[in-house]
């Protein structure tokens, strides 16, 4: 099932994600929340994964971590974990499918958590409230560090250490340690106290902490900080970046934020209606967007600092019925590019627009 | 003659107002001190302006609002609302909240009314939409019948919804159709004076950008003022004209928004500001990173509430709590270094 091949330089890539579908078969009939979802995510780089609410970014993130909620399926395309290992003293590429793993398998249990780290936007609710904010990180710690399947980075130091036992007290220092790091006052009182004891920000740092407490090659952030203040928020982003480029991490950012994704991306998705319809870099996205929809959300915001007396530029209509999506392209009803005849027929397809820059609209295509 | 014209012209005046909620303690649940979410604090809104309410998490914007449409008992503090409820030739003058009784208070809420945060919470599932609008009429005795349906018709039509949504439930409608309702009920009695309280941060960027045209089509159309609670402050600057900041119960300062956005008279409007996400991915951001956290209400630290936090506190910034003043025309602020500082926008 697994691909091992030599690593090449060249190929920085740590998950590939295929042409992914994803439906959810309800009583009201076959929603697709994820139709064709194309991207990379590159070790140590930051994607951005923007739109609006019900537009398939999370569910995608929970394909990657085969945690897709029931009674979702994955029913096409692949997500591939390109797992670096030591082998022989050569540097080795192991092509895990993560769709094809069991969800409750050993393997997956390995990445979830482990290899491939994860916080989620309510706080509260991903916290037991009967542990202390010590033993969650302790049981982070404790789950992932004890199998000897870690640490094949690019750092070769902590190769060595990668195979060793962390007894409790040395889990504990180390949550303290993350505590720290995070930015918690006290660690050392705060690892000892309750998550409805600590403040949104805090459980949210604490969160942070647990997730970054294996050492994750990967880390996804579902709208990490959306419940919390602005104050708050520029700490959080900017532990996440000091912790990024010390441990080398990649981050997948989901967010319907565009202030937060232009500051944490070097690359952006765009997704709308469980397809990606804009792949490119960040600075590509915000300064020359293709696709009429990233043009559109683009212009929708208020930008601070720069008052006008002009309204904001809308996008018409509401966001249509999963279960009755429209034909041809599922923007063309709100588009202000709208092409009778052609967008309301022709599903566009995945086209390249530039180096590395890609959309999906009929304004690019030969038809 | 020229200051007459400035306070008639002022609708909402609230001086000194305080909202202290008690904590229980032990068995026979005794006081045993005192969260001061609204701590002495003042402001006015003037007739069709919105005034922004800006801060995090916590420092009162909320309890601020709901204490002076009295939904919460204030403490201390006077409230003065302009109407011309009470008085015998219908010619609008101040009447203070607090001293109203129940009918009186009943009658002036005709006058005010709030927006809120949840679009799904803040509308009863099991009334329609009809009876959701109509409801603020009837209570009123505003109309009834087929002139409540009319009204509820027309309300309906210019918050952007369809007259057949009418006899329709909530659940039937997405989030942003949810807070157009809710937009279409506080409108219902025409009030001089709407509290927003969040109304668009549980909503998506392009219905957020809708909703916040049509509050602003509507105060275009009906001349009412807004005080519009909100945590993302560009949102706040794009809708209001003047913005207060508060900090732990306390307005810290309180300007027209350009010049609260561009030149900040407190450490904390400037540390708020700067740490605002651009979207613009070649903005090098200098954030003023805040040490600490939000001081704890019910036990705040001595002097100025903000100094553990502040870059420029000194000595006097421990001791003595700063007063809030008019240090330029209708540029207030309460710091002690205020007329010092050079402090940077955004």
């Amino acid at each position: 099932m697994n691909e091992v091949k030599e690593t090449s330089e060249t190929n920085n890539v740590l998950v590939e994600v295929k042409d992914l579908k994803v439906q959810f078969d309800v009583r009201d009939g076959i929603i697709k929340a994820v139709d064709g979802a194309t991207f990379d995510i590159v070790r140590g780089r930051t994607l951005g994964v923007i739109g609006e609410s019900g537009c398939g970014k999370s569910v995608t993130a929970r394909a990657i971590l085969r945690m897709v909620p029931r009674p979702g399926k994955v029913v096409g395309g692949e997500i591939l974990y390109h797992r670096r290992i030591q082998s022989n003293g050569s540097e080795m590429t192991d092509i895990v499918r993560i769709n094809d793993l069991d969800p409750d398998g050993t393997e997956i249990r390995k990445i979830r958590g482990g290899e491939i780290g994860m916080i989620f936007q309510e706080p509260m609710s991903s916290l037991t409230p009967v542990y202390t904010a010590g033993s969650h990180i302790n049981e982070a710690v404790g789950l992932h560090r004890l199998m000897p399947i870690r640490k094949v980075g690019a750092q070769m130091t902590e190769t060595i250490q990668a195979h060793r036992q962390v007894t409790k007290e040395e889990a504990r220092e180390i949550a303290i340690e993350m505590l720290y790091r995070v930015g918690l006052p006290k660690p050392e009182e705060r690892v000892d106290s309750y998550p409805h004891q600590l403040s949104g920000g805090q459980r949210q740092r604490v969160m942070i902490a647990i997730a970054l407490s294996c050492q994750p090659k990967m880390l996804i952030a579902d709208e990490p900080t959306t419940a919390l203040d602005v104050s708050i928020e520029a700490q959080i982003l900017d532990i996440m970046r000091d912790l990024q480029e010390t441990v080398d991490m990649a981050i997948m950012f989901i967010t319907h934020n565009l202030g937060v994704v232009a500051e944490m991306a070097q690359d952006m998705v765009v997704m709308y209606m469980g397809k990606v319809v804009e792949k490119a870099s960040a600075l590509e996205i915000f300064y020359e967007p293709q696709h009429p929809y990233t043009r559109a959300l683009l212009k929708s915001i208020p930008h601070v600092g720069k008052k006008s007396q002009e309204r904001l530029f809308t996008i018409t209509g509401m966001v249509p019925d999963p279960f009755n999506l429209p034909p041809g392209c599922v923007f063309h009803p709100r588009c202000p590019e709208y092409m009778p005849g052609k967008c309301d027929r022709i599903v566009p397809s995945w086209t390249q627009v530039g180096e590395d820059h890609w959309t999906r609209c009929l304004l690019y295509e030969e038809v | 003659m020229a200051e007459d014209m400035q306070t008639d012209n002022i609708l909402l005046d609230v001086k000194g107002l305080k909202k202290y909620f008690p904590i229980h303690k032990g068995l026979l649940r005794r006081v045993t001190g005192y969260v001061k979410a609204v701590d002495n604090i003042s402001f006015f809104v003037r007739e069709g302006e919105t005034l922004g309410l800006v801060g995090e998490s916590g420092c009162g914007k909320t309890t601020a609002s709901r204490t002076i449409i009295r939904l919460y008992e204030p403490t201390a503090g006077s409230i003065h609302f302009k109407t011309g409820l009470f008085s015998p030739d219908g010619k609008p003058q101040m009447v203070n909240l607090r001293e109203l009784d129940k009918t009186q208070m009943k009658a002036i809420r005709r006058e005010m009314s709030m927006i809120f945060q949840d679009p799904v919470g803040s509308l009863n599932p099991r009334m329609s939409v009809f009876d959701i609008i109509s409801e603020p009429l009837v209570i009123h005795n505003q109309s009834t019948g087929p002139e409540a349906e009319e009204t509820v018709v027309q309300l309906l039509e210019r918050v952007g919804l369809r007259p057949e949504h009418m006899r329709r439930y909530p659940h039937e409608f997405s989030g942003g159709q949810r807070q157009r309702i809710g937009i279409a009920r506080a409108l219902a009695l025409h009030p001089r004076l709407v509290f927003c309280d969040e109304p668009v941060s549980a909503l998506d960027v392009s219905i957020q950008a809708q909703t916040l045209n049509l509050l602003q089509d509507l105060q275009a159309d009906f001349g009412q003022a807004y005080v519009f609670v909100a945590h993302d402050l560009s949102v706040v600057q794009h809708i209001s004209d003047r913005v207060a900041v508060m900090y732990v119960g306390k307005i810290a300062e309180m300007a027209g928004s350009d010049t609260l956005y561009n030149n900040p008279l407190h450490p904390y409007t400037e540390a708020l500001m700067s740490a605002v996400p651009k979207p613009d991915p070649k903005y090098e951001s200098e954030r003023i990173i805040m040490p600490g956290d939000v001081a704890d209400p019910s036990n705040p630290p001595p002097g100025c509430y903000f100094h553990p936090r502040c870059r420029y506190a000194q000595e006097i910034c421990k001791q003595e709590e700063p007063e809030f003043r008019e240090l330029k025309p209708d540029h207030f602020v309460a710091c002690h270094r205020a007329d010092e500082l050079q402090l940077r926008g955004v």
